[in-house]
């Protein structure tokens, strides 16, 4: 425990992470601002009349028979959280990703592992305080954040909006699966970094296997394949009931992609372990 | 006296890219006893560091042992707590304070911030310690590296090149500093090749060159070894003295303006005895003085030898 003390006091010191929770401060107060003025708080306007040509086939949306005609609502639903956390997700866990990454890439980088070595020589040990450090950081970023965002917002959905709709239950376990999301992406992170022992290898690694290998060739000349893919898990694991594309539930997406962080971490230990620290 | 520290017949080689191998230290044979200041020559690449990284359990030897108060490096955490050490330039966070640093490496041990001012204090940092280590010259780096080194409190500290970039002053200080640690009967591993420093401090040095050891003991006895003991000689007539002294079966070189006299300096009253019986009398006569310097450069030219 202490040791996971010391690493999660360096990694809240770094640089990195400053910059971010400060620019992330900063996003969200724009944004705030942005939402709370380009909303009103005038109810919406009388519904079209319904009548044969026109039914109403979602809350505000009645589509007639030339097609579909929304009802001008001007106000800010904070229903509409979910959908505004679910575009966080992405740019989030890259974020874990590259904050685990960076953590203990930047060390091989700077030399400070030969330092803290000749402290506290078990090197298994090492390794678990600092993933721990990684994960807590990047799953802490994400609530944060998310919860920020959500207060942030409360006051257009107050003044100029509408709260009616909102299902705390609901967005708070949405946020939670993400934050499940982002301690993998910080683990993976982690572990690439600590086997490439650089910070840009592992977001260029990344980059390449989602990206490249996942995305095209992987998905695309052996379909079969996806349901043991990162995103389609990760798609299933955010949205829940999209079963066609891995075969599985949320949980087994979950557990399947907790599963990839481990092993990824359990890899880079045992290198870790083995390799020379020159 | 059981050994501190012990390699026996090390070897560490280092895999090419393109094939073959590089051989760092070979068949290391070194035993430290406790207390003092041991000093561990070599030239740039000659395996010292290397040395170090397998006693503390950075590196894997590729064959052979080592040892670290009595621990295999597989189980050098049993005894981490009382070993201090630098190895090459110690790198700290550079965000951090000097202070900070030393705060939190000392948590792992449970070490509390008195300890930290302390060791500050006592490698000249106090007044600086609350500055981030990025704004630190290499000097008082290398003087953060000591004091993260001392902060254990520990019986025996490895320290490599730990003079790096000090200056004159600093240099000094470091040489007492090390003597006062030797003093309070604490081993200290000193990796150098600065070696007038290390003929100043140490009780006992190993010279290695390519990864082997050449010689290891007392100072002393490294010096004499390394070189014929001599006398310098100075007289009125020099080619007159040396005519006697070699009559008398004494080896003698001339030099410029005197002689240099192959003789134990124990022994000088029979130089001066031998030149008085012919009325030749000395003006000048002291031991010739034998550096470090000298029997390391000569010691590890013998080694010169195509790469391996």
């Amino acid at each position: 425990m202490t040791l996971l003390d010391v690493e999660l006091r360096r990694a809240l010191a770094r640089r990195l992470v400053r910059f971010t929770a400060l620019l992330a401060l900063l996003g969200i107060v724009v944004a705030a601002i942005i939402v709370f003025f380009s909303h009103s708080d005038v109810p919406p306007g009388p519904a079209p009349t319904f009548g044969e040509d026109c039914v109403e086939v979602a809350p505000g949306e009645i589509q007639c028979f030339g097609g579909f005609q929304a009802v001008s609502d001007e106000r800010f639903h904070l229903a509409d959280l979910k959908g505004v956390f679910g575009g966080m997700i992405v740019p989030l866990v890259i974020l874990a990703w590259l904050l685990g990454a960076s953590l203990v890439g930047g060390e091989w980088r700077a030399g400070t592992m030969t330092t803290l070595l000749t402290w506290e020589p078990r090197r298994v040990r090492v390794m678990l305080a600092k993933v721990a450090a990684a994960v807590i950081v990047g799953m802490s970023f994400f609530v944060v954040f998310q919860v920020v965002l959500g207060f942030a917002l409360l006051p257009t959905a107050i003044f100029r909006g509408t709260t009616e709709g909102f299902d705390l239950a609901d967005t708070a376990r949405f946020v939670l699966r993400g934050m499940l999301l982002a301690g993998v992406g910080g683990m993976i992170g982690f572990a690439l970094g600590s086997l490439g022992r650089n910070t840009t290898m592992a977001m260029t690694a990344g980059f390449i296997y989602l990206a490249v290998l996942e995305g095209g060739l992987l998905g695309g000349f052996f379909p079969g394949i996806r349901r043991w893919l990162i995103v389609g898990n990760s798609i299933v694991l955010m949205t829940g009931g999209s079963v066609d594309i891995t075969g599985r539930g949320q949980v087994g997406a979950g557990v399947m992609l907790l599963t990839y962080g481990l092993g990824a971490v359990a890899i880079a230990t045992a290198v870790f372990r083995a390799r020379d620290v020159t | 006296m059981s050994a501190v520290i012990e390699c026996t017949a090390l070897r560490k080689e280092y895999r090419r890219l393109r094939g073959g191998v590089t051989i760092a230290v070979e068949s290391l044979d070194l035993a430290v006893t406790p207390g003092g200041v041991f000093g561990f020559l070599g030239p740039n690449g000659s395996g010292k560091t290397t040395t170090i990284r397998c006693l503390l359990g950075l590196i894997r030897s590729s064959r052979g042992s080592t040892r670290l108060l009595g621990a295999s490096p597989d189980a050098v955490e049993k005894v981490m707590r009382r070993v201090g050490s630098i190895v090459e330039t110690p790198i700290f966070f550079p965000t951090f304070s000097g202070r900070r640093n030393l705060e939190l490496l000392g948590r792992i041990y449970g070490i509390g911030r008195k300890p930290v001012r302390e060791v500050l204090e006592r490698v000249g940092l106090g007044g600086r310690e609350d500055d981030l280590v990025k704004t630190y010259s290499l000097g008082m780096k290398q003087r953060l590296g000591i004091a993260a080194a001392l902060l254990k409190d520990p019986e025996l500290l490895i320290l490599d090149e730990p003079a790096n970039g000090l200056d004159p002053a600093g240099i000094k200080e470091v040489r007492e500093l090390l003597r006062s640690l030797g003093a309070e009967g604490r081993t200290v591993f000193l990796s150098s090749h600065l070696l007038n420093e290390v003929q100043h401090v140490c009780d006992q040095v190993a010279i290695i060159s390519r990864g082997k050891l050449i010689t290891q003991g007392p100072v002393s006895e490294v010096l004499a070894a390394g070189r014929a003991a001599a006398l310098s000689v100075r007289l009125a007539d020099p080619d007159a003295g040396a005519t006697v002294l070699q009559a008398a079966g004494f080896e003698v070189v001339r030099t410029e303006g005197g002689l240099r006299v192959i003789i134990d300096p124990a022994e000088s009253a029979r130089v001066t005895e031998a030149l008085a019986r012919k009325k030749l009398y000395v003006s000048e006569l002291r031991p010739e003085a034998i550096d470090l310097e000298t029997v390391f450069l000569e010691l590890t030219a013998e080694q010169e030898e195509p790469a391996l």
